[in-house]
């Protein structure tokens, strides 16, 4: 019977410190950098698979539409568009996603709400998968390795919404995952908090619209958070985490 | 007139009356026959129930009814028969007065096996006894086969009157061996001159008889199957009034009859209280496996009436080693344990009967009939499970926890055989405690509790029976430190030196140094517990009520609701060596072996006594049956040629003797 | 060689006799490929265009034979004679409408959520046909209605199960919960964009299905992939096969209560993740396949460094678990898939190669340049977790191979040519397929001027959540977890 205990003590603590680096360094979603592009060019807006992109008077990119294909970045003939070398993270305004040219793209910070602060300590989620395509999960799935290590700040999944603050949901919202959802959120108590996690559950991604699931939580659900990306990095979602609790640095 | 008359009188018009209705069913011609017939059967145990409290606290006065050879055969009810019976009759009562339903022959099989119980605890002649029995016996199995019309309650009833006619061979060959005189009085002198092995054979063959009917190992087979085709009020009589009687008669027969003092007394003493603690375990552990409610009540029963046979081996034990006291207080714990037994298990019964009635169906299943009767069935029936699981403040914990008290007095004796015994009997009956409790837990929790599911209407009459029985089991426990005293006369077999089970407010083994409870004490001080979680629930917040939530889908509580089986499966893969547990699955496709169509899921356990003894006896009998086969030629001149020869034999045995 | 081999049936009452030679034959040896892939329809015109697909011998082409009929017209089934066919008739049925007579299961597959009443919802074409699922008949029995928001972090579907203690009598598996219609919305789509759209139908395999689609792509066009594309593509693959072999034995760890099994098999999977997005900056490899190459160069020269240095860990780790003598005792016996169940339901990949079916499309109909690598196909044939836990290991280290294989004779040249959608005119139809983690997966492609107008999707949990209820019948409850981790199925790919 080989020691396991042994083998684990042997390995040494891998969990990365946090904020973790890659936050700051792996390539983010597409942002328009100059004030105009050239007139009645629309490249890019015609690319995209999920019309994240609208150019009006100003080009404006929705990321919580965008699922970093750079399709966008690679049809440019300007260079309008660019992936910076940092993730995008969450907001609790959904227009806040939403990157125009010639507007400072900032990160707003997280505010807890009101009752956010007494979760300060400890969150409990309940995640529901309203139709994704298991990126998502296998990302949310991460969390519990040992290289993020999600149970350090105190954050657990739950098997029951019972006793969940947070809802956690992936995926467009398929017609027949509506219901259960809507049950879920039901049967949380109050008070709970939404995360809408994925493009998807933003606004669809690639997977909403159609006559079979809907356009994200956009209009079932009250959402707190909007968490962009396809799929959002673990790290961006901690970082979501952290900032509804009120914890984020 | 003195009490005693006044009940002897009593008793008379009841049994009159009985007469009467066995008379009304027979001339079933006129309609209004049957109908009489029921009123007759209530207002002659009511008249039964009366006469009965009268009789407390002396016993009836003697009735002499006719003389047979040069012998007067009289009658009278003893103080510890009519204390037994007492609430039995309110049993038998209620019983009687919910069974609607007229037209069958069921009111003749009652007034049978009441006349039977009056017979048997009355008369003081062995044959009689033996016929009193046998009445008994008759008016259980037409009772049984009546609620069946087409016939499928034969099986049951035969495999009853089977193993009870083995009851009333022993019985016979008993009484035989006490010698010439069959009247009750010369009983101890007869049996103290036998030599010691006739006089313990003796003792065992009174445990076989009267044990066939109240469920001694190996006789219990029958309890099942019989019940399970009983009715609510038909076993609600049986397990209260005739089970009763039969211990009551065991009782009897033992400790009065049988010689004090005698060496066979130990050894009979011991095989008693074995056999009773033996027969609660095995019984209580097939109980809870059931799956239909009488099938379970009635090995309950089988384990109750185990519990108070192993206080009456326990009284042999302490009269043998000369504690005449110790031996009073087991005796009077048994009549206690049955008094309660009979108003818990006939509550349980009547239960059984609305249940049947709500939801055509006799199944331990979650349909939520508590639920829909919290006030009648949902209390009564919780008592009486507490009764039968030994749970304070009911009746049942009392008598269970008097009977460990006098157990553990088994340090004042001075044979280690009858110390081991005692001992053992002890964790025995701890055992079977445990398992009875799991067995009423999974009766309420499965078979009353769960989601409501729509039902047939229930009269008010059948619900309210069950309260009463069961708030009279409590009220029992209650009030037992005031009415005890009066049982003293009861207390054989020697009534003079009986000490008083109370002290104060206090029950207690013979005193108060060596320990005490107070039932009445329970009860003020659970009722201001209970006041504790009521202010409690006085909330702050107001709830918020939301349905169930099971992954996102309504909750279909009928189908995901625990069954029986599911709920005493681990037991019965962890005793499989016991149960030999067969499951069946079969399943049946579309096609080749692909597409499943349908699925069936069966779980039995191996009949309870298949093999052994019961087998070699039928097949003994079947062996017997083919060598005496040639016999029955059926021709009329082979029968003419056997009476021919038996003539000439008696004519030859005449005129040579 | 020629893709597909391709027949016309006129008349569909003939469909049963001609395709009766698809039949699953117990006694044919394990590399048979005679094999029922796919059953899929197409609107064109007023008619609809029934086509199945089989696979032949090995190196032999694909057959498809087509028959044409109106809507609304009966087709026989062919379920009785292939038992694998009901899943493929039963979403014809749901999404075309058209009837299969003497279909031995009539359930609707997708729209299950539907009212009862059997009036069209919305959603469906077809009222739900009146055909009783299985019956199980017992009051002894309880039923656990499991899903769909399951418990934990995993994806949803409902899962019903008859159970008597510890023992499963039934499972009655209901799957679709996440139908999300990709197939439409492939529909009208260039192919550039079609990458994107494939690489999300199922997360995990983004690259096996951008792959398979981008065959499909350039079959239909008649395109040259460059060699370094196709070496790169290859390199994709294979590394997608170790993240997704390394997440299932974490999962193995954990569901058998090894603490440290668990974390160090999802460590190692992060790990694998990590190095995905330093070679191409997406964790899931994502936004580079095309038709017609990569979209971008990668630079390959710190990544063998990386993936010797996990190949040495998985090594130690699978070796301390394969002697870890709970974990084996969990997974041996666990979940028995017998082969001739396997051959009839169309197990496919590390499921049907556990059961004694020595299959794999790498190796028999080698595609994107495999037959060009050396690498062992393993085979076991208990059936068991066990088995499917040692063919994940041995494709491990295969991957590993031939990952090493690439780099060391890496082409230098261009990684794509013009992929002209737009100046295809007329129709066109490609078939790609692809041994992906889970099996077998082939796209089906037909463009029309230039865009894509059907694409269908045969995937490898299709086919593979259709056996799993096999091995769950007559089991226990605490195996069913490890039993489900050991299929390592994706719900998304099923639902689509």
């Amino acid at each position: 019977m080989p020691l396991w205990t042994y083998r684990g003590l042997k390995g040494g603590i891998k969990t990365a410190p946090w904020p973790i680096a890659a936050l700051s360094t792996m390539p983010g979603l597409p942002e328009p950098i100059v004030e105009s592009c050239p007139p009645g060019c629309e490249q890019c807006a015609m690319s995209c698979p999920t019309a994240a992109i609208t150019v009006d008077q100003q080009l404006t990119l929705d990321q919580g539409a965008c699922v970093g294909c750079n399709l966008c970045v690679e049809v440019c003939p300007s260079s309008v568009l660019v992936a910076p070398p940092r993730l995008a993270r969450a907001v609790e305004n959904r227009d806040d996603l939403r990157r125009r040219s010639g507007v400072e793209p900032g990160q707003p910070r997280l505010h807890p709400k009101g009752d956010a602060r007494r979760l300060r300590k400890s969150l409990f989620i309940r995640h529901v998968d309203a139709g994704s395509c298991n990126g998502c999960e296998s990302e949310i799935g991460a969390l519990d390795n040992i290289y993020y290590n999600l149970h350090r700040f105190g954050i657990f999944f739950t098997p029951s919404p019972r006793f969940a603050d947070v809802l956690l949901v992936t995926g467009p919202v398929t017609n027949p995952m509506y219901e259960p959802l809507l049950a879920t959120y039901e049967a949380m108590p109050k008070p709970n908090f939404v995360v809408a996690t994925g493009v998807c559950a933003i606004s669809g991604g690639t997977n909403g619209g159609g006559d079979y699931a809907r356009q994200g939580l956009g209009g079932i659900l009250p959402v707190d958070l909007w968490v962009p990306g396809c799929p959002p990095h673990p790290a961006v979602i901690i970082d979501a985490l952290l900032g509804l609790m009120g914890r984020q640095r | 007139m003195s009490q005693g008359q006044l009940a002897a009188l009593g008793m008379g018009i009841a049994a009159t009356l009985y007469v009467l209705v066995i008379a009304a069913n027979l001339l079933r011609r006129l309609n209004v026959m049957t109908r009489l017939a029921r009123a007759g059967l209530i207002v002659a145990t009511l008249v039964g129930f009366i006469a009965d409290i009268v009789g407390l606290p002396a016993g009836t006065s003697k009735v002499s009814i006719f003389v047979v050879g040069n012998q007067l055969v009289t009658w009278r009810m003893a103080p510890g028969a009519l204390w037994i019976l007492v609430p039995a009759w309110l049993a038998v009562l209620l019983a009687v007065w919910v069974r609607r339903e007229v037209g069958t022959w069921w009111s003749l099989g009652a007034a049978l096996a009441i006349l039977g119980v009056l017979g048997l605890s009355g008369f003081n002649n062995g044959a009689s006894m033996i016929f009193g029995w046998e009445l008994m016996s008759l008016g259980g199995a037409v009772m049984l086969v009546s609620n069946r019309p087409d016939g499928e309650g034969s099986k049951g009833t035969l495999s009853m009157i089977g193993l009870l006619e083995v009851g009333s061979v022993a019985l016979i060959v008993a009484v035989g061996l006490l010698g010439p005189h069959l009247g009750f009085g010369s009983f101890r002198a007869d049996w103290a001159m036998r030599p010691e092995v006739i006089s313990g054979l003796i003792g065992i063959l009174f445990l076989v008889g009267f044990g066939a009917k109240l469920g001694i190992i190996p006789f219990y087979s029958w309890f099942a199957d019989a019940y399970g085709v009983a009715d609510g009020p038909t076993a609600a009589i049986l397990s209260s009034l005739v089970l009763n009687t039969a211990y009551f008669a065991l009782g009897r027969a033992l400790l009065q009859w049988l010689p004090a003092h005698g060496p066979s007394t130990l050894f009979v003493g011991i095989v008693v209280a074995a056999a009773g603690m033996l027969s609660a375990i095995v019984a209580v552990l097939y109980a809870f496996q059931q799956r239909d409610w009488r099938r379970l009540l009635a090995l309950s029963g089988a384990e109750n009436a185990g519990i108070a046979v192993a206080a009456l081996g326990a009284a042999l034990i302490f009269q043998s080693g000369g504690q005449a006291e110790l031996a009073g207080l087991c005796w009077i714990i048994g009549i206690l344990h049955l008094m309660g037994h009979s108003l818990a298990k006939a509550g349980l019964f009547l239960a059984a009967k609305v249940k049947a009635d709500r939801d055509a169906s006799y199944r331990i299943e979650q349909t939520g009939v508590a639920h829909e009767y919290p006030a009648t069935v949902g209390i009564g029936a919780l008592i009486a499970s507490m009764s039968l699981s030994a749970m304070p403040p009911a009746m049942g914990f009392v008598t269970e926890w008097l009977l460990f008290e006098a157990l553990f007095h088994d340090f004042v004796l001075t044979s280690l055989a009858g110390r081991t015994t005692l001992i053992l009997v002890g964790a025995g009956l701890a055992l079977s405690a445990a398992l009875s409790l799991a067995t009423f837990v999974k009766l309420y929790g499965v078979g009353l509790l769960g989601g409501r599911r729509e039902g047939r209407a229930v009269l008010l009459a059948s619900r309210l029976t069950v309260l009463v029985l069961g708030v009279a089991n409590l009220a029992m426990a209650v009030s037992l430190v005031f009415w005890e005293p009066f049982m003293r006369r009861a207390d054989w077999p020697d009534p003079e030196s009986a000490k008083a089970l109370i002290d104060g407010l206090l029950i207690v083994p013979l005193s108060s140094s060596f320990a005490f409870i107070s039932p009445v004490k329970f009860v003020i001080v659970g009722v201001l517990f209970a006041l504790v979680p009521v202010f409690l629930i006085v909330r702050r917040f107001a709830p918020r009520r939301v349905a169930p939530w099971s992954g996102g889908e309504p909750v279909d509580l009928a189908a995901s609701a625990t069954t029986g089986f599911s709920f005493s499966n681990p037991l019965r893969t962890v005793y499989s060596f016991l149960y030999r547990p067969i499951t069946t699955t079969q399943r049946s496709y579309r096609d080749q072996g692909y597409v499943l169509d349908r699925v069936t899921y069966e779980a039995h356990e191996a009949p309870i006594f298949g093999a052994g003894l019961i087998e070699l006896l039928r097949r003994g009998v079947k062996q017997l049956a083919r060598w005496m086969a040639p016999l029955q030629s059926g021709q009329l001149n082979a029968y003419l040629s056997y009476l021919l020869i038996l003539f000439v034999i008696a004519v030859l045995a005449i005129f040579i003797h | 060689m020629r893709p597909c081999d391709e027949f016309i049936i006129d008349d569909p009452g003939e469909l049963g006799d001609i395709l009766a030679q698809l039949a699953a034959d117990p006694s044919a040896p394990p590399r048979t490929y005679n094999r029922l892939q796919a059953i899929w329809a197409r609107q064109v015109g007023d008619d609809i265009e029934l086509s199945y697909l089989a696979s032949a011998a090995i190196g032999e082409p694909f057959r498809l034979w087509r028959c044409r009929v109106s809507p609304g017209a009966e087709v026989p089934s062919l379920s009785p004679i292939v038992a694998l066919a009901g899943s493929y008739e039963r979403e014809v049925r749901d999404l075309y409408g058209i009837d299969f007579a003497g279909a031995l299961d009539r359930r609707s597959l997708i729209f299950h959520h539907a009212k009862a009443s059997g009036a069209p919802s919305q959603d469906q074409q077809v009222p739900i046909a009146p055909s009783a699922p299985t019956i199980v008949e017992s009051p002894d029995l309880q039923l656990l209605r499991f899903g769909p928001v399951r418990a934990d972090v995993v994806e949803s579907a409902r899962f019903a199960f008859s159970y008597a203690g510890e023992g499963i009598i039934h499972l009655e598996t209901q799957l679709f919960y996440k139908y999300r219609g990709m197939e439409k919305l492939f529909e009208g789509t260039t192919p550039m964009m079609g990458s994107i759209l494939a690489e999300r139908v199922s997360g995990v395999d983004s690259v096996a299905h951008a792959f398979a689609f981008a065959l499909a792509c350039e079959r239909a066009a008649g395109t040259e992939v460059p060699e370094r594309a196709q070496q790169l593509r290859v390199l994709l693959a294979e590394l997608e096969r170790i993240y997704n072999h390394l997440h299932y034995f974490g999962l193995l760890a954990k569901l058998t209560t090894l603490k440290v099994g668990d974390a160090e098999g999802h460590y190692l999977e992060e790990l694998a993740k990590q190095a995905n997005a330093s070679l191409t900056g997406s964790r899931f490899l994502r936004g580079l396949i095309t038709p017609g190459g990569l979209r971008r160069d990668l630079d390959v020269s710190a990544l063998e460094p990386v993936l010797v240095d996990l190949e040495e860990r998985v090594q130690g780790y699978l070796g301390t678990l394969n002697g870890t003598r709970s974990y084996l005792d969990r997974i041996e016996t666990t979940g028995v898939l017998e082969t001739h169940v396997a051959l009839a339901q169309g197990a496919t990949g590390p499921i049907e190669r556990a059961s004694g079916l020595d299959r794999d499309l790498r190796r028999d109909h080698p595609y994107g340049g495999y037959d060009r690598y050396q690498f062992v196909v393993p085979d076991a044939s208990a059936g068991d977790a066990r088995a499917r836990a040692l063919i994940r290991e041995e494709e491990l280290f295969a991957s590993f191979a031939i990952v090493q294989q690439i780099l060391k004779r890496l082409d230098h040249g261009p990684i794509r040519v013009p992929f002209e959608a737009a100046s295809l005119t007329g129709e066109a139809e490609g078939l790609g397929w692809v041994e992906g983690t889970r099996g077998t997966l082939i796209y089906a492609v037909y463009l029309e001027d230039g865009r894509l107008a059907r694409v269908k999707i045969k995937e490898p949990s299709f086919s593979n959540w259709r056996v799993f209820p096999y091995t769950v019948d007559g089991t226990n409850m605490m195996d069913y977890a490890i039993n489900e981790a050991s299929f390592g199925l994706s719900l998304a790919g099923n639902d689509r």
